[in-house]
């Protein structure tokens, strides 16, 4: 008994397809459930991506017949090879000897037919002369279009440093965005686009269609958002509102996936730059973008004015948003344009963040019932190093110094509220704090991490 | 659909210890295979710290929508990579331990599937044997051009790993997702099994044995020690009913 030979398919690198026989595969990849861009197997067989045809020739010729029959259009494209066989083909049809047609003078009616015959042929010669330069013309037209549809990374890169980003976005999304499997294909192609596919995503919603968040979102501490598309952001306001808003009114410390970007240290964020990331500079960034977008569509969406009796007023959209916006200023210029309202945490702790000198940080403080001691000890224990840090050469200012080292017990190796890593900051306050000169306390930590950019 | 699991686990005839662990719930469709490495006791500890994190992860979630096991997976396996880490640090003759790990959570008509290391998991069906992962080792990543000659230490064997949980605080899993059909199983093993078995040994010995699916894991076991048992065997296998 002969059994029928099943196929599987893995697509994107992330979903299988099957197992199923050569007709199912053929109806399938007719439905376009998966494409050329995608990887087979067979029993006991290796992985091939589908338009590798060597390989496909070696181990699965049946997927080789169908593909053949389906999309023999798509491999001229891609390799030309057909091309060339059938060019060889007519030209071997063209110097086959053809037998010579007799014709007798005298036979009036063989040479009229022989004079119509001659006609025709050059009918037909004109006809085919015509086909020739009109299939030349739509060549020459396919092959700019096809140049045009393959750009360069580098190009994408050269817009993406533009400040107006909505050349790049109008592009990517045009070209680039809807074929993920051809552009992510192997980390080599990952590593050219990559950072394009998520300056795309950070812009817009956070999320590609057929690119796995946890591709978007790259390695990262396990204490970092899972899902930072908008949809995540709004469905975990909606979820978590009430317990957000006495955090931002000081009443309570939750720890959710809202409190935790909230209280984010821009500082933090701008000194880690990430190999893989451009604009946003890394994952974090990219979440208070998508974060922002969120919130800002919350505050307009007429359906949540209903939640307002669960106390979502549009002052809390006000300050949420305005919040988001201070960090992101923050990351990108290292100061704040606008104004902070330390009536609430958010303000407080944007004022802590942004503050210039040892007088406008020490203005910051509240001594109103803030309950969230813990977390202002922290960011006024960050602020004075960002003052220090800010510094010029040489020792520290006796003032920022005694109270830096007052403040060694108010910060940790880790983030109050979102857990993130924070010894590259721990250490840098317990060299300032021990007399340490600034440049030295510097040079140090930046010999011990070197991904962190302090200055 | 109903899932049925049948798993296995044995020293193997060279190894001194099994530091292979497993763990399997049909009725939570879960199921967890791992392959410790780091010495004796530190590979031993890293296996069973994935597979209890594992289920006490998972069955301490109250419930997970379709859409979310993914995102589940990806925290759960960052969480069993920092309990790992922060294991050795504790213990500094443990430390740099570290474990291979497949987990299957079957929701709905899918399977998703996590995988760090060089275990494997295969899908058998209609006399079929497709292997769904890849491992995570120096031969499978240089002959795939995922790395550059530079980055691999002078004298490293192919078989030698680029990802296990333990060894980095940033551990990316390969999250899978299968659509189910009834007749499929999966086979997830730690490498004492697919080393010294050839695939097709592997779908031979399942294809006869079908009828007799909680027998097929020791006789899996007892063909990879008849092979030479280099290494600890651990078989899982899941069957869609």
């Amino acid at each position: 008994m002969t059994l029928e030979r099943y196929y599987l398919v893995r697509r994107d690198h992330r979903e299988f397809i099957g197992p199923m026989g050569v007709d199912e595969f053929q109806q399938r990849l007719e439905l376009m459930e998966f494409g050329l861009q995608d990887e087979v197997s067979g029993h006991c067989g290796p992985w091939v991506v589908l338009d590798h045809k060597e390989d496909l020739t070696k181990h699965y010729p049946q997927i080789v017949a169908v593909l053949g029959d389906s999309l023999s259009l798509s491999w001229r494209e891609a390799t030309g090879h057909a091309r060339v066989i059938s060019k060889q083909d007519s030209r071997r049809e063209r110097r086959k000897p053809k037998p010579q047609k007799r014709i007798d003078p005298s036979d009036h009616k063989g040479f009229n037919e022989f004079i119509k015959e001659q006609k025709r042929k050059s009918q037909r010669m004109r006809v085919a002369a015509i086909t020739i330069v009109v299939s030349a013309i739509a060549i020459a037209g396919f092959m700019v279009t096809r140049k045009d549809e393959i750009p360069s990374s580098a190009e994408y890169a050269s817009l993406m440093t533009k400040s107006d980003p909505s050349e790049f976005l109008n592009l990517m999304g045009l070209k680039v965005i809807p074929y993920p499997q051809k552009y992510l294909k192997t980390p080599k192609h990952q590593a050219q686009w990559l950072p394009l596919f998520r300056m795309y995503a950070f812009y817009t919603t956070g999320a590609i269609d057929g690119v796995p968040q946890k591709l978007l979102r790259g390695d990262q501490p396990s204490t970092a958002p899972v899902d930072c598309s908008v949809e995540n952001w709004k469905q975990r306001w909606r979820e978590s509102s009430s317990q957000t808003i006495q955090f931002i009114q000081g009443k309570a410390l939750p720890r959710n996936q809202w409190t935790k970007i909230l209280s984010l240290d821009p500082n933090w964020v701008r000194r880690r730059a990430a190999k893989g990331w451009a604009k946003p500079r890394n994952y974090f960034e990219g979440c208070l973008m998508t974060a922002s977008l969120a919130i800002k569509s919350l505050g307009t969406d007429p359906g949540m004015a209903a939640d307002a009796k669960d106390g979502v007023s549009p002052e809390i959209f006000e300050m949420v948003s305005r919040r988001l916006q201070q960090q992101l200023e923050m990351i990108s210029d290292g100061r704040v344009s606008t104004v902070f309202d330390k009536g609430n945490l958010l303000g407080v702790m944007s004022c802590l963040e942004s503050a210039g000198t040892l007088q406008e940080l020490e203005q910051c403080r509240v001594t109103s019932e803030l309950a969230l001691k813990p977390v202002i000890d922290e960011k006024s224990a960050l602020g004075l190093l960002r003052l220090a840090v800010m510094q010029q050469a040489g020792a520290l200012d006796p003032k920022v110094a005694a109270l830096l080292a007052g403040s060694v017990s108010k910060i940790d190796v880790e983030d109050q509220m979102s857990r993130l890593d924070m010894t590259p900051e721990y250490r840098l306050v317990t060299y300032l704090s021990t007399g340490n000169a600034v440049d030295q306390s510097l040079s140090k930590v930046d010999q011990e991490f070197k991904d962190i950019k302090f200055r | 659909m109903r899932i049925r699991m049948a798993g296995a686990t044995d020293i193997g005839r060279k190894r001194k210890a099994n530091q292979d662990s497993i763990f399997y719930d049909e009725s939570h469709g879960l199921g967890v295979v791992a392959d410790g490495i780091g010495g004796r006791r530190g590979g031993e500890v890293a296996s069973s710290i994935a597979v209890n994190s594992m289920k006490r992860v998972f069955l301490g979630t109250e419930s997970i929508r379709h859409g979310e096991v993914n995102s589940f997976l990806v925290r759960a396996i960052d969480e069993l990579n920092s309990d790992i880490i922060a294991r050795g640090q504790m213990e500094p003759d443990i430390a740099g331990m570290g474990t291979t790990v497949n987990c299957l959570v079957f929701v709905g008509d899918r399977l998703h599937l996590a995988h760090v290391g060089d275990s494997r998991t295969y899908m058998y069906y209609g006399g079929h044997l497709f292997q769904l992962t890849i491992d995570h080792n120096v031969g499978t990543f240089s002959s795939k051009g995922w790395l550059n000659p530079d980055q691999v230490q002078p004298g490293a064997k192919d078989e030698a790993l680029v990802k296990a949980l333990g060894l980095s605080p940033n551990c990316e899993a390969d999250i899978y997702e299968v659509a189910l059909k009834p007749g499929q199983i999966f086979l997830s093993c730690s490498d004492g099994l697919s080393g010294m078995l050839p695939d097709n040994e592997i779908a031979n010995i399942i294809r006869k044995n079908y009828s007799k699916f909680d027998a097929i894991p020791q006789l899996l076991i007892a063909a990879a020690n008849e092979a030479g048992g280099r290494d600890n065997i651990t078989v899982l296998l899941s069957e869609v009913r």
